[in-house]
């Protein structure tokens, strides 16, 4: 039986134009830095540079003066595990793609706090995003990064039987089909322990993670955690 | 069963894997993306991590492992360039005397354990299904990790963003596999898949170099696979398996070490594993005290020594036997489900061990050993015998474990 075997030229066109378009869908599903496509730099939540320590960042659409970050600043200082509260100069304005997202970049500003890593362990975002509301704030998003690799764990005192689990677990997953890719990029998967009441949600490598993002999913299943304590992960 | 030519179509398997191979080099990323997701690896307690930061110079126990490695590198290497020596010796001193079945019986060993033809009907057989499994095997894995919102290697989770559009073109490229369709084709994709890996980081990519071995069987395939039974590989498709599963060994032990605290914490969750005793061996004359720090070492080094001699093609069957069993009970016993995907490696090593086409990298040291024996001069065959074997072994282990000591960790 006759037979032809490919040749060099063919194999390495094939090769090129097959990683060409793998990165290809990959940037057009993701659009990002080329740098961060080539896995030549880091890759962040929100634009950022992952920082080095333990480092929180809240998002709060209404923080015009310094009159506002004193009250939120005051707000924290509650928290003993919180070392540093400062405005995050760093951080670009959000993308104004309309009036409304404009109007907010006049008002807004992102608050970062340090942690130390030493009680990283006490961390809880619940009594944070309690602190923050009750100094009459709100923050949008709730942003943790600093450490590689972390996982979140919630303790939701309603979890009474494997219903209540399988609701988590479905909800988690058609929340994040439903947003296609847009949410819940920082998470890898999550565990849910109905006898021990716990939700832990697993974090990808290297990400920043979206606190609020994983409170609200909770809030929108019918759910509060009591706590969210955040740790180095598996 | 089908004979593919060597020298027709294989020349551009150099050109291409080659560039491929160096790419992993010239290609660099800030950090290693790669973790573990179905294993579960957290420390239990931390290591000492002044351990790996300390020169060879002033590590004492680093430096015993790397002697113990050394010593065996060394004994495995000479026993190599003596074998012939010691079949002849063999076959007239030790089995001379017995029956014709005795001497048949021993002459099949001998030949099994010095990586030379075994003529066995049985052999044979069980060769060419290792071949069947090992070309089909990725295919299952594809379509495991496909599963896993996985690429390649069910580890390393798909961003959602492309996750359908990259488990559909991983199942297409699996149905390829399956059904041995354009394998050439096949063989193209998977290795631009591994080029694309480089995105999620250079340790990504090292992780998964296995998935070339099998590449470099295709694009040495015909076009017309689907119409021919592939039952054999030729010497120079061999050679590529053997290279690349070799390096893929020996690049995964130097990274152990490199990322110790992932083993060591993978370790503290299956204590089993630390129950090795070839790993257990290269720790001999070390302190209690650095006990988990200098497993981990030990275990590095013992892939490093696998894979560089599977790389060489020293005793290949014996050392892929030996990871075949290593690799399945990792996979029945040890961490089970999670670890599927190592069927894939161990249809790479059953091809290995059953055969009949193995070549070796130091056959121009046993040509000149040859020929110094022809002319009689005893001195110069015997230190052709002795000090290649020294001084690969000195240059492999101590330089890189000693670059290790110095190496950045902190995107870990």
């Amino acid at each position: 039986m006759k037979f032809t075997l490919s040749n060099t030229k063919q194999i390495v066109a094939m090769t090129l134009i097959w990683a060409a378009t793998l990165f290809a869908v990959d940037y057009v599903k993701q659009p990002r830095q080329l740098a961060i496509l080539f896995g030549m730099r880091r890759e962040a939540f929100g634009d950022a540079v992952r920082p080095a320590n333990p480092t929180i960042i809240l998002w709060v659409n209404h923080l015009c003066c310094s009159g506002c970050l004193d009250d939120l600043r005051a707000a924290l200082r509650l928290l003993t595990w919180v070392d540093k509260v400062e405005l995050d100069k760093d951080t670009l304005a959000r993308r104004a793609t309309n009036r409304r997202d404009q109007a907010l970049n006049d008002f807004s500003n992102r608050v970062q706090i340090e942690v130390k890593a030493v009680n990283l362990a006490q961390v809880d975002f619940v009594a944070l995003d309690r602190a923050v509301r009750n100094a009459g704030f709100f923050a949008e998003h709730i942003e943790f990064g600093g450490i590689p690799h972390a996982r979140l764990d919630a303790y939701v005192p309603h979890l009474c039987c494997n219903l209540c689990k399988v609701a988590i677990v479905e909800g988690v997953k058609i929340t994040r089909q439903l947003a296609g890719g847009n949410d819940f990029k920082w998470l890898d998967s999550i565990d849910v322990n109905s006898p021990r009441k716990t939700v832990t949600a697993y974090t990808r490598y290297d990400s920043s993670v979206d606190v609020g993002e994983f409170i609200a999913a909770l809030n929108h299943l019918g759910l509060t955690p009591a706590t969210l304590m955040v740790s180095r992960g598996d | 069963m089908m004979r593919l030519p060597i020298r027709k179509g294989l020349r551009h398997l150099r050109l291409v894997l080659g560039p491929s191979i160096g790419a992993s080099v010239l290609l660099h990323s800030a950090a290693a993306h790669a973790h573990e997701r179905f294993v579960p690896h957290r420390l239990k307690f931390p290591l000492q991590n002044e351990f790996f930061t300390r020169s060879l110079m002033q590590n004492p126990d680093m430096c015993r492992i790397a002697v113990n490695v050394a010593v065996v590198l060394i004994a495995f290497l000479v026993v190599w360039m003596f074998r012939f020596v010691l079949q002849q010796f063999e076959e007239e001193t030790i089995l001379g005397g017995l029956g014709g079945a005795a001497q048949r019986a021993g002459h099949t060993v001998a030949c099994f354990l010095a990586d030379r033809p075994v003529h066995n009907k049985f052999f044979h057989i069980v060769g060419e299904w290792a071949v069947t499994m090992f070309l089909r095997s990725l295919g299952l894995v594809l379509m495991y990790s496909a599963a896993t919102d996985s690429l390649v290697m069910p580890s390393y989770p798909l961003d959602p963003g492309s996750a359908t559009i990259l488990k559909f073109a991983q199942v297409g490229v699996a149905i390829l596999i399956l059904t041995q369709t354009l394998l050439p084709l096949a063989g193209a994709l998977l290795i631009g898949t591994w080029l694309y890996l480089f995105r999620w980081g250079w340790y990504v990519a090292m992780d998964a170099l296995p998935i070339l071995i099998v590449a470099a069987v295709y694009v040495s395939s015909p076009w017309q696979s689907h119409k021919f039974a592939i039952t054999q590989l030729n010497s120079e498709q061999m050679k590529w398996v053997r290279r690349i599963l070799g390096l893929s060994f020996f690049v995964l032990g130097w990274l152990k070490i490199w990322n110790h605290d992932l083993i060591a914490g993978v370790a503290d969750n299956y204590p089993k594993v630390m129950q090795d005793p070839l790993v257990n061996f290269f720790a001999i004359g070390t302190d209690p005290q650095y006990r988990r720090e200098c497993w981990v070492v030990s275990f590095g080094m013992a892939e490093v020594l696998s894979g560089f001699l599977l790389m060489i093609g020293v005793f290949s069957r014996v050392w892929s036997l030996l990871m075949v069993f290593v690799m399945t009970k990792l996979m029945l016993i040890d961490f089970g489900w999670a670890e599927i995907p190592h069927i894939y490696l161990i249809g790479a090593l059953l091809v290995v061990v059953f055969s009949n086409k193995l070549t070796n990298e130091l056959s121009p040291f046993e040509a000149a050993q040859e020929e110094a024996r022809r002319r009689g001069d005893m001195l110069a065959r015997f230190a052709l015998m002795i000090v290649p074997p020294v001084a690969l072994a000195v240059l492999i282990i101590f330089p890189v474990l000693e670059l290790l000591t110095h190496a950045d960790r902190s995107g870990l």
